[in-house]
Formats: C-alpha cells, sequence, structure tokens
C-alpha cells in the first residue's frame, strides 16, 4: 500500500496516519486499508452528491405536480389525471417491488424513485378528494388513509424515506405545523407519544433499526415543540415545564444509554432555549430576565458539554 | 483531530491523545449546538451591556465576548466546539458595530469593517462559514462603493457577481495546493461552493438579455471546470459547486422554450431524476476508483437531513375547496384544519 501513488492532487491527506494507526493496533486492516484507500483517492464514492441530486429532482417533479393539480387541468378531465398519476406512482413502485422480491438491496436512485411514487400517490389521493368529495366534512381522514397506506409500503418495502411521509401525514392529522399556535401543545404531545407506541410495537411490525431511529428523532423533536408551545402559554406552563423536564430527562438517559450524541443536545438544547423564553416571559424587569436567560443559557452548555464527554465515554 | 474526525476514533484513544495535546472538539452535531447557545449568549450579553446603559456597551459587550472566547480556546483548549466561535464572531461583529454606529448610512465602511471582522473571526477559529460570510460581505461593500444604495435599489451588482464568481473560482483552483491544515481546504471548498451562487444571485433579477447570458455563461464554465477538477482530485466539495451551478444554469434557461412553468419543473425534474439513475447504475461497479455505493457507516446527521427533507415534499394543504374544520377536530378527527 506504500507503494501505491497518490491518485489525487492538492487536498491533505490523511493517509500516513492511517497506516501509522493500523502500525500502532489502534485500526484492523481492513479498515486501515479503507481509510486509506479513500484518502489515496483509490475509491471514491459519490453517494452523497446522487442523494442530493435526486432529491432535487423529486421535489423539482413534486412542484411542478402540485401546480398541475392546482390548476385541475379540464381539459384532461379529474378521472383521467387520477388514472395517469396513479399508473406513474405503481412504476415507481413497480421498480421497488421488482428489487424486493429478486432479493436485491435498493439503490439510492431506487430509494429516491420510490419517494417520488410515494409522494405521487399523496398528491393523486389529495385531488382526488378535491373532485369527488368522498369523505365530505371529514375530509381529514384523507390524511389518515394516507398515513396508513404509506406505513404499510414502508415496511412491505423497508424504506425509512416513505416511512417519514407516513409521519408527516399523520402530523398534519393532528394539526402539527411549521409554527407555534395554541393547540400545538396538546397535539404535539399526543403525536409524539403516539411515535413512541409506535415505535414500541416496531419489533413486532418487524421494523429495522432505520425506523426506530426515525421514531425516536420525529418524537423527541415534536415533543419538544409541544412542551414550547405550552410553555409559552399563559395557563399551561406548568404542563409545558413538566413536559419539557420528562422529555429532556429521557433524551439524556437515552443519550448516555446509547451513546448517541443527537440526543444530548436535544435535550440540553430545546431546555435551555425554552427555559430561557419563559424567563423572558414571566420575569417582568428585562435586565432580570436577561441575567437569568444568560445564566440558564451557560448553564445548558456546560451540562451539555458534560454530557458530550460522558456519551463519547459511552461510545468507546 | 481530523484524523480522529475523518475516521471516527476516539479522541481518548492513547494514540490520538498523544498527538492532540489536550485539545478537544466535541461531535459536529453538538457543535451545531453550542454553537446557537454560543450566538445565544452572545446576544444576552450584547442586550445586558445595552439595558445597564454602559457607555460604548457593544464595545464593552465584544470585548466581553472576544474575552470569554479566548478564555475557552487557550484555558480550555477548545477547538470547533462551536461556542467559541460564535463568541469570536459576535464579539468582532459587536466591536464593529459600535465603531459604525455614529454614521451607520454610511454603508460602504460598515460591510468592510464587517468583512474584516469576519475575516478576522474564520482565521482565529479557522472556521469556513466565517470565511465564506467574510467574502459575501466584501462583495456588498463592492456594490455598495459604486453608489448602490442598500435597499431599493435595481441596478445591477455587476462588479459584485464579477468579485464573487473571480473568488469562486480562486478558490477552486487554489484547491490544486496541498495545505498542512484540513481546516484550510474546508475553508476553499465553501468558498467554491457559495460564492459562485453569490454571483448569481446578485444578478438573478435582473431581466437584461446581456446580463443573464453572463450568469448563464460564468455558470456554466465554473460548473465545468469543478466538475473536472472535482473528478480529478477525488474530492466532494467541486463537484457539489458543479450541481449549485448547473442550477443556476438551468434557471437562466428557463425561457429557453413556452412551455408553462409546471411543465418545465416536471421536464427538468425528471431529465435530471433520469440522468442520476443512470449514473447510479453505472457507477454501482466502480469506474476507475470513483462508485455510487456508500462507502463505510456514512452520517447519522446526514441521514436525519434526508428524513426531514423528504417530509417538507409531503402535500400538507387542505383538499382546495374543502369545508373548514376547526383546528382540534371531533371524535377523533385530529387537528388538521382549513389552513392545510
Amino acid at each position: 500500500m506504500e507503494g501505491q501513488a497518490r491518485i489525487l492532487e492538492g487536498m491533505h491527506s490523511l493517509e500516513p496516519e492511517c497506516l501509522e494507526l493500523r502500525a500502532a493496533g489502534v485500526m484492523d486492516e481492513s479498515a486501515a486499508s479503507q481509510a486509506a484507500a479513500l484518502e489515496r483517492g483509490a475509491v471514491f464514492s459519490v453517494f452523497e452528491e446522487l442523494r442530493f441530486v435526486l432529491y432535487a429532482a423529486v421535489a423539482s417533479i413534486t412542484a411542478g405536480l402540485g401546480l398541475l393539480l392546482k390548476e385541475n387541468l379540464n381539459r384532461i378531465g379529474p378521472l383521467a389525471l387520477i388514472a395517469a398519476l396513479a399508473l406513474a406512482a405503481a412504476g415507481c413502485y413497480a421498480t421497488a417491488l421488482r428489487t424486493r422480491m429478486l432479493g436485491r438491496t435498493r439503490t439510492v436512485g431506487g430509494d429516491y424513485l420510490l419517494l417520488l411514487g410515494a409522494l405521487i400517490v399523496s398528491a393523486d389521493l389529495g385531488f382526488a378528494e378535491t373532485q369527488f368529495h368522498w369523505l365530505g366534512s371529514e375530509w381529514q381522514w384523507y390524511l389518515i388513509i394516507l398515513a396508513a397506506f404509506h406505513a404499510i409500503g414502508a415496511y412491505a418495502l423497508d424504506s425509512p424515506l416513505v416511512l417519514s411521509l407516513a409521519l408527516a401525514s399523520l402530523a398534519a392529522w393532528f394539526g402539527i405545523e411549521g409554527r407555534i399556535s395554541t393547540n400545538l401543545g396538546a397535539h404535539a404531545v399526543i403525536y409524539a407519544a403516539t411515535l413512541l407506541v409506535w415505535r414500541a410495537a416496531n419489533k413486532q411490525l418487524s421494523g429495522s433499526a432505520q425506523f426506530g431511529a426515525v421514531f425516536e428523532n420525529f418524537a423527541a423533536n415534536v415533543g419538544f415543540w409541544g412542551a414550547l408551545a405550552w410553555c409559552l402559554t399563559p395557563g399551561m406552563r406548568l404542563y409545558g415545564i413538566a413536559t419539557l423536564s420528562v422529555l429532556a430527562a429521557a433524551c439524556i438517559v437515552k443519550a448516555l444509554r446509547s451513546g448517541e450524541a443527537i440526543f444530548a443536545v436535544y435535550g440540553v438544547t430545546y431546555s435551555a432555549l425554552t427555559l430561557s423564553c419563559l424567563e423572558a416571559q414571566i420575569i417582568k424587569d428585562s435586565l432580570s430576565a436577561a441575567v437569568f436567560a444568560l445564566m440558564t443559557v451557560v448553564g445548558g452548555a456546560l451540562l451539555l458539554w458534560n454530557l458530550s464527554r460522558r456519551v463519547k465515554a459511552a461510545q468507546a | 483531530m481530523a484524523a480522529a474526525s475523518r475516521l471516527h476514533l476516539k479522541l481518548t484513544q492513547q494514540w490520538i491523545a498523544d498527538r492532540i495535546g489536550g485539545w478537544t472538539a466535541p461531535s459536529s452535531i453538538a457543535r451545531y449546538a453550542f454553537f446557537v447557545l454560543g450566538a445565544v449568549a452572545a446576544g444576552l450579553i450584547a442586550a445586558i451591556f445595552e439595558l445597564l446603559r454602559v457607555p460604548g456597551a457593544l464595545f464593552a459587550a465584544g470585548v466581553v465576548m472576544l474575552a470569554a472566547a479566548e478564555w475557552l480556546i487557550l484555558g480550555k483548549h477548545l477547538f470547533h466546539a462551536g461556542i467559541e466561535e460564535a463568541l469570536w464572531a459576535a464579539g468582532s461583529l459587536a466591536l464593529v458595530l459600535q465603531l459604525v454606529e455614529p454614521n451607520i448610512e454610511s454603508g460602504v465602511s460598515a460591510a468592510v469593517l464587517a468583512a474584516i471582522a469576519l475575516t478576522l473571526a474564520g482565521i482565529r477559529s479557522l472556521n469556513p462559514l466565517f470565511i465564506t460570510l467574510a467574502a459575501m460581505v466584501a462583495s456588498l461593500a463592492i456594490d455598495l462603493a459604486g453608489g448602490t444604495r442598500l435597499f431599493g435599489d435595481a441596478r445591477p451588482a455587476i462588479a459584485a457577481a464579477v468579485f464573487c464568481y473571480l473568488t469562486g473560482m480562486i478558490a477552486l483552483i487554489a484547491g490544486r495546493a496541498t495545505f498542512r491544515r484540513p481546516s484550510y481546504d474546508q475553508m476553499l471548498n465553501w468558498l467554491m461552493v457559495i460564492m459562485p451562487l453569490c454571483g448569481f444571485l446578485w444578478l438573478a433579477t435582473q431581466q437584461a438579455l446581456p446580463i443573464r447570458l453572463f450568469t448563464g455563461f460564468a455558470s456554466a464554465v465554473f460548473a465545468s471546470a469543478a466538475l473536472i477538477m472535482g473528478l480529478r482530485r477525488r474530492a466532494h466539495a467541486p463537484l457539489i459547486a458543479c450541481i449549485v451551478s448547473l442550477l443556476c444554469v438551468a434557471y437562466q434557461l428557463r425561457d429557453l422554450t413556452a412551455l408553462p412553468l409546471k411543465v418545465k419543473l416536471m421536464a427538468w425534474g425528471s431529465i435530471a431524476l433520469l440522468l442520476s439513475l443512470g449514473l447510479d447504475r453505472y457507477l454501482r461497479t466502480a469506474r476507475r476508483g470513483i462508485t455510487s455505493r456508500q462507502i463505510g457507516k456514512g452520517s447519522r446527521a446526514l441521514d436525519l437531513l434526508q428524513w426531514v427533507s423528504a417530509t417538507t415534499l409531503a402535500p400538507k394543504a387542505a383538499p382546495v375547496d374543502a369545508p373548514f374544520k376547526g383546528g382540534g377536530g371531533r371524535g377523533g378527527g385530529g387537528g388538521a384544519d382549513g389552513s392545510f
């Protein structure tokens, strides 16, 4: 390996360090060889670049489709349009099903093709509901139907991306938006609890470990938004503080047990920022409020620092 | 520390610990959180000095922030920890704000000083974001120096755009050099991705044909150069710069046909999708070492970003002519309301 020429020009290479690490026994032979090959440029993955372009492509198609449906396309007629979209979605699902039946692992391209299919189904079902009002005044049940459809698709085809869509549809059914509103607190906390129950049942449903990570991250974030919304709503602050405490404790315990730093970040950052907002609301004197908020943020940073070290130790 | 970070090794391992001289850095996700906490703390420090009505409050706050940042760097040996970076940048910007406060209308000097402050913060903390922001603010200074007003001026910012494209190109070429510090590579990486986009955005609203031709041509040239260099160097940043510049070219080609926007979006998206699928398939077997397969475990942060990005594409709108349903619903009807 030492004799091989470097392919790269420029860019600082850590190949000598890889060799030293192997010699010191810190890395095993295969890991060191792979790392050295990457540093040397003998192996180069464009996986992330492809993922970026595929996302942009799917976003562009979905945006165009949204505009198409918004204009109703009376010339084509709703039935023809619904059928055409269903056919397109079926094509996308068919490739994923074929890969599954052949026992192959889906590539990143296949993942995004499946995501496109799921998004087309979402748009198609929404469009069909606007045209035919099958659910009448209970139209919001289409979001639950969508969530169920995507959940079944996600489990059948083992796709965390499609599972994310199922969770987004469920969040929409719960009325969770990207902004703080009066009702957000209760809805977000119930939604987070639902996800945790679902996460508990994940193994029985033969969901992968990645699904568990999707549930945990969504539940933590939305749960903290709910706590924040309650903390900022007069009359609900006690519920907010109680929820914040429980969630923060749960996230920190999770981080220390699993060695996943992101849960320590959730637990401390959301708590410090929420408490700072709360102090600004309840302390009348601006200077005192700012001093308390600064103490809270500094305390949060110290706690996060301490936890980061312990999480690293847990990883080791 | 770069080896530990890139090769996913623990800083506590003896081989690493012997070489990092007591310096310490958190994980990248914790770094972002520390950066946010540092920025909030900086804002609160400035607010406290303002509320205390200290003469030269921003100057005093800036000195406190810089002192705290230096204490964290020199005393606690923090490197790329986020909090010291936020404090350094906020402290230097607070000093600049104090300097220009009496005549803030003279935007050129304010922009120049802000660019210098961000450059100093970037060099001290080896932070690519600050260096890129400094270059962006410098382009603003160039625009303002040409007599343009900060808001509501429709004149094309050609000089600023040319500066941005040139900065991006210089960063791309400078990437050939080998630096001892990986942080310098990161600075060049950020500059080569962001600056051509910034140059394009300076002129994106201009409808004059020569300007559109210039931005389209400049972005196309940059994309080609970045693609070649990215493949030759086996580097990700030039390839991302190429993708971003190609998006700019696609935007400038919007009037190539008279097709409606929805068709263009679907057509461009389909072309990009098919090309990506083809490339994914072609590179499944490595070609000259280049592969579309993921190598190693990958980044959990990028996975999380991917899941969240997927949810942003999900339709959230209520059926257009559906009757309004109050938030909270009834009978387990969920909380979806007419605003969706």
